[in-house]
């Protein structure tokens, strides 16, 4: 009886203990190992970072040649210090992956579409129908391209491996305890890092900036609407304000280029429910004025990239110095080199050139059994891909790929298609064989702008404009990727492709891009707008331009003079919205005031007296924003409801349009009996924004809508994790030059001035330089950021140099 | 000091029945503390070594040695106060807000929650560790 008793209570302890030890998915959420991941002796308690927490002052590493230095400056910042440059990168892997591993690898996972090895399938299979796009976008097929282009390069070649073994070193001293937080919430343990991890995350920056187009969109278009509501709806080029460079007539080459292609349009409309692109609310700004504008007479340089916001941040601020190296700024955790920052001579920032970098081709298939296709009158193989998930929980799962010539068809009868069993083959830049690292290696150390240009000479994607400073003096602006030599209409809609000669027959070279150097205005600048002047003898096109930032920089750049810095960060947080400077007298001459309700008549009150900044507090930027959000929805209500893919004009055409055309059919509101033109569509816009307005202040119990608190804007955790993230109340919006919408903004602001003495850095963005939730530095920016203060950022010329802004130095000593 | 009715029973060197019980419910007491002090200083050894599944070792060791009427308590408790105390340690020493973001990320509405939890299940686990320690003697 008593040995019973034994054998009962042993089996509960055990089962416990069991039960306790795994991970379990309950109802579709999973709940980590609960007592391994509760104990306090090494769950996720030990990644709670105490009041005076410092790393490690020394480190005994495996792989050093020489000992290197790390200083961390009191934002907990690494300035590290090295002999030599294979000791520079494995000690700039060993240190990100100390502060950011969990992001580094997820990251690349979810470039690889692998995230669904560590979730699961997720609800209604989320998880690996992302997974599943990624790979039939190429993606880890355009990385392993670029991987087989580094390998003739020795200096690229060394920056990954070095990198990459660094990363390893650290993975190998992890134990349960010391992991990060997310491993054991999520209970998995890192893989060891590789080159090809690099790879992947540069593709996903790629995917993220340069893998945007409308071609389905437009091709569907051409065929509902025809040539002239295309030409109405969806210009190339709307032709307002200055292009990012205007040298008209100082192109001194010719394109050669035959002047037609043949668009293949489809029988039946597209429908594909496509992959996202590029989000057109997401830009850039950078722009560099000549030392003739400043007050110091030295340039200065400032840039700010605006992204997806998340935690942990996209960027980890790094300092490196070797013999031949001292750069200092922001790094993407997963590429070695600084990718936006200075070095003790020259500035550079980065903003998205938006070019069309995508074409789709028809493919004319044999059979159903779509194993051969037409090519130049031949039938081809197809090449079946298997692509192998090894979903978390569930028997792999297998996915069938095609590649063509031209690339892979994502979308078939098995993923996302609902008519197009013809096929449509994916032509993306980024599957080229081509890897940006090299041109980091040398920007990083370049002196002048000789440098600068060479260095460019050896980027490809994601195509940029590159703002640049010297100490020297030089201002200059570059708008540097590969591009495809296009004919004209080329890469608008979708091709044929059944002929190869309607793929790109060329690139336009190194020397022919768009650039300037020193222009007489004194000063460059780019936001995301038409590249360059009528005269270039190039065809460009885009899903979009920006019309409106690039306006206010271009105005305020050029009335200032003697230029201090905080200038510039009043420029880089300006809230003043030109677009409703524009558009919002128009609107509200339209409105019909006689039949106003109370709240219509105080929003239209705060309208006619506001200002038109988008300050945290302004009650009427919400009622702008809100009006513009709902007009945009019922205006082009005839795009959205449909299956077929259709995509909104822009904002700047829209009000064009509304100016312009006020009985364009599209104005017809579809699910109304009447029939609306600009006027009845802008009234009953204006009544949806106030009540839904109304609605807002009474679900917050507030009386006031004021714009940063009815934005929310939020900065979300990687794995959308709610607790994991922040609020955050800032101004601004899309289209402003502080560009902060809801969940997108400036993701680093950067101000560099490029003084004789000695390069000065300002900076800031939105998060922290710890990846570990439990510490401090997870988001100790937020504030200064959202706040539009900046930190002065240290760049030493050695250890000692950090003085009281010191934090701790850590000693990584070789080990033998 | 004594009433007269304690200094007779104190000469007289005789318990008292009802004494007697109360002695050994005293008894009983301090082995009930003595298991709990053992088994938290010995189990906070162990798991700075150990998996956390050592939690389950002291608590049989200390069932089975100083076998009381209220093994699973002491298991219990000794489990629950170690979690709490090196949880609390950690947690109060820093501006780091992780345990309310882990209580969220629960459904919990506090943290004070998420340690209630937290001593349960290893209160669970020292209890029946030690329960089964005790069952083993015969």
């Amino acid at each position: 009886m008593r040995g019973l008793k034994f054998i009962i209570s042993l089996s509960i302890t055990l089962g416990l203990i069991y039960l306790l030890d795994n991970r379990w998915v309950v109802g579709e959420k999973p709940i980590p190992p609960i007592g391994r991941f509760l104990d306090p002796f090494n769950g996720f308690w030990r990644n709670i970072e105490a009041n005076d927490f410092m790393g490690p002052s020394t480190l005994d590493i495996k792989g050093l040649k020489e000992n290197v230095t790390v200083v961390y400056d009191s934002l907990s910042i690494p300035h590290i210090f090295a002999d030599n440059d294979m000791d520079l990168y494995f000690a700039q892997g060993y240190i990100t992956a100390m502060h950011r591993l969990w992001q580094m690898e997820f990251q690349t996972h979810a470039a690889a579409g692998r995230v669904s090895e560590i979730t699961g399938a997720g609800a209604n299979d989320m998880f690996l129908e992302y997974d599943r796009g990624q790979r039939r976008l190429g993606m880890v097929f355009a990385a392993q391209n670029s991987m087989a282009s580094l390998a003739g390069d020795q200096n690229a070649l060394l920056i990954v491996e070095k990198y990459s073994e660094g990363i390893n070193a650290f993975i190998k001293t992890l134990q349960y305890k010391t992991l990060p937080f997310e491993y054991k919430l999520l209970d998995y343990r890192p893989e060891p890092w590789s080159p090809l991890k690099c790879a992947l995350l540069q593709k996903s920056m790629e995917q993220t900036l340069c893998m945007g187009d409308k071609d389905m969109e437009m091709t569907n278009a051409l065929k509902l609407f025809g040539w002239d509501v295309v030409e109405l709806l969806y210009p190339d080029h709307e032709s307002v304000g200055d292009p990012i460079v205007e040298k008209i007539n100082a192109w001194n080459f010719s394109n050669n280029i035959p002047d037609t292609i043949p668009i293949a349009l489809p029988e039946e409309l597209l429908a594909v429910r496509k992959l996202p692109g590029i989000d057109p609310t997401i830009g850039s700004n950078n722009w560099a004025v000549s030392g003739t504008k400043t007050a110091s007479g030295s340039p200065i340089l400032c840039g700010d990239p605006h992204l997806s916001l998340s935690l942990p941040s996209i960027w980890f601020a790094i300092q490196l110095k070797a013999p031949g190296i001292n750069t200092m700024g922001v790094s993407l955790p997963g590429a070695p080199g600084v990718i936006i920052g200075c070095t003790d001579s020259i500035a550079w920032s980065i903003t998205n050139a938006q070019r069309d970098l995508v074409d789709w081709f028809a493919i004319t298939f044999q059979d159903h059994s779509r194993t051969k296709y037409l090519l130049d009158s031949q039938w081809v193989d197809t090449k079946k891909v298997i692509e192998r998930f090894k979903v978390r929980g569930k028997p792999v799962f297998e996915d069938t790929l095609l590649y063509t010539y031209w690339g892979p068809i994502p979308y078939d009868e098995n993923y996302h298609a609902t008519n197009n069993l013809k096929g449509y083959a994916f032509r993306w830049i980024s599957h080229d064989p081509f890897g940006s690292a090299i041109a980091f290696y040398k920007l990083n150390r370049a002196q002048n702008y000789a440098d600068f240009m060479e260095a460019l000479n050896y980027f490809d994607a994601p195509a940029s404009n590159f703002a640049f400073a010297s100490a020297a003096g030089d201002i200059a602006m570059r708008v540097q990727g590969k591009y495809p030599m296009r004919r004209p209409m080329e890469g608008k809609f979708v091709l044929d492709g059944s002929k190869s000669a309607n793929g790109w027959f060329g690139f336009i070279p190194n020397d022919q891009n768009i650039n300037d150097k020193n222009p007489a205005r004194g000063f460059v600048s780019s936001a995301n707008q038409y590249p360059v002047d009528d005269t270039y003898p190039y065809y460009i096109t885009a899903t979009s331009f920006e019309a409106y930032r690039n306006r206010r920089i271009n105005k305020i750049l050029g009335g200032l003079n003697n230029i201090q810095p905080a200038d510039m960060m009043k420029l880089q947080n300006d809230n003043y919205n030109l677009k409703a400077e524009e558009s919002l007298p128009f609107f509200l001459n339209q409105l019909d005031t006689t039949a106003f309700s109370q709240p219509e008549k105080e929003a239209f009150q705060l309208l006619s007296s506001w200002d038109y900044f988008n300050t945290k507090d302004a009650e009427a930027a919400s009622y702008y924003e809100a009006w513009w959000d709902n007009l945009m929805a019922l205006i082009w209500d005839e795009l959205d409801g449909k299956d077929i893919n259709l995509i909104r004009p822009t904002t700047f055409n829209t009000i064009k349009l509304l100016q312009d055309k006020p009985n364009l059919s599209f104005f017809d509101i579809q699910s109304t009996p009447e029939k609306e033109d600009a006027r009845s569509v802008i009234q009953k816009g204006f009544s949806i924004a106030v009540s839904s307005i109304a609605g807002w202040k009474e679900e917050h119990a507030n009386v006031k809508a004021g714009w940063a608190d009815y934005k929310d804007g939020y900065i979300g955790h990687l794995m959308r994790l709610e607790p994991l993230g922040i609020h955050v109340k800032t101004g601004g919006n899309h289209d402003i030059i502080n560009a902060n919408s809801r969940t997108k903004g400036p993701s680093w602001r950067m101000i560099v001035s490029l003084e004789k003495t000695g390069v000065k850095m300002w900076g800031v963005y939105p998060g922290g330089q710890s990846g570990n939730p439990g510490s401090t530095h997870y988001t100790d920016m937020v504030d200064h950021w959202a706040n539009g203060e900046y930190y002065p950022l240290l760049f030493l010329h050695k250890p000692e140099d950090a003085r009281e802004r010191q934090f701790y130095t850590t000693q990584l000593k070789r080990q033998r | 000091m004594y009433t007269n009715e304690q200094e007779r029973w104190l000469e007289s060197g005789q318990p008292k029945y009802g004494d007697a019980q109360q002695a050994k419910k005293n008894q009983m007491f301090m082995k009930f503390i003595i298991q709990i002090v053992a088994i938290t200083f010995s189990a906070h050894l162990l798991a700075l070594f150990l998996p956390w599944y050592c939690i389950a070792i002291t608590p049989f060791a200390f069932g089975y040695l100083l076998k009381s009427n209220t093994d699973f308590l002491a298991g219990f408790c000794s489990i629950a106060i170690l979690w709490i105390f090196n949880a609390w340690l950690l947690d109060s020493d820093t501006s780091s807000d992780l345990s309310v973001r882990v209580a969220n990320l629960f459904s919990l509405p506090s943290k004070s929650l998420l340690y209630v939890i937290m001593a349960v299940i290893g209160g669970l686990v020292g209890g029946f560790a030690a329960l089964s320690g005790a069952l083993l003697r015969k």
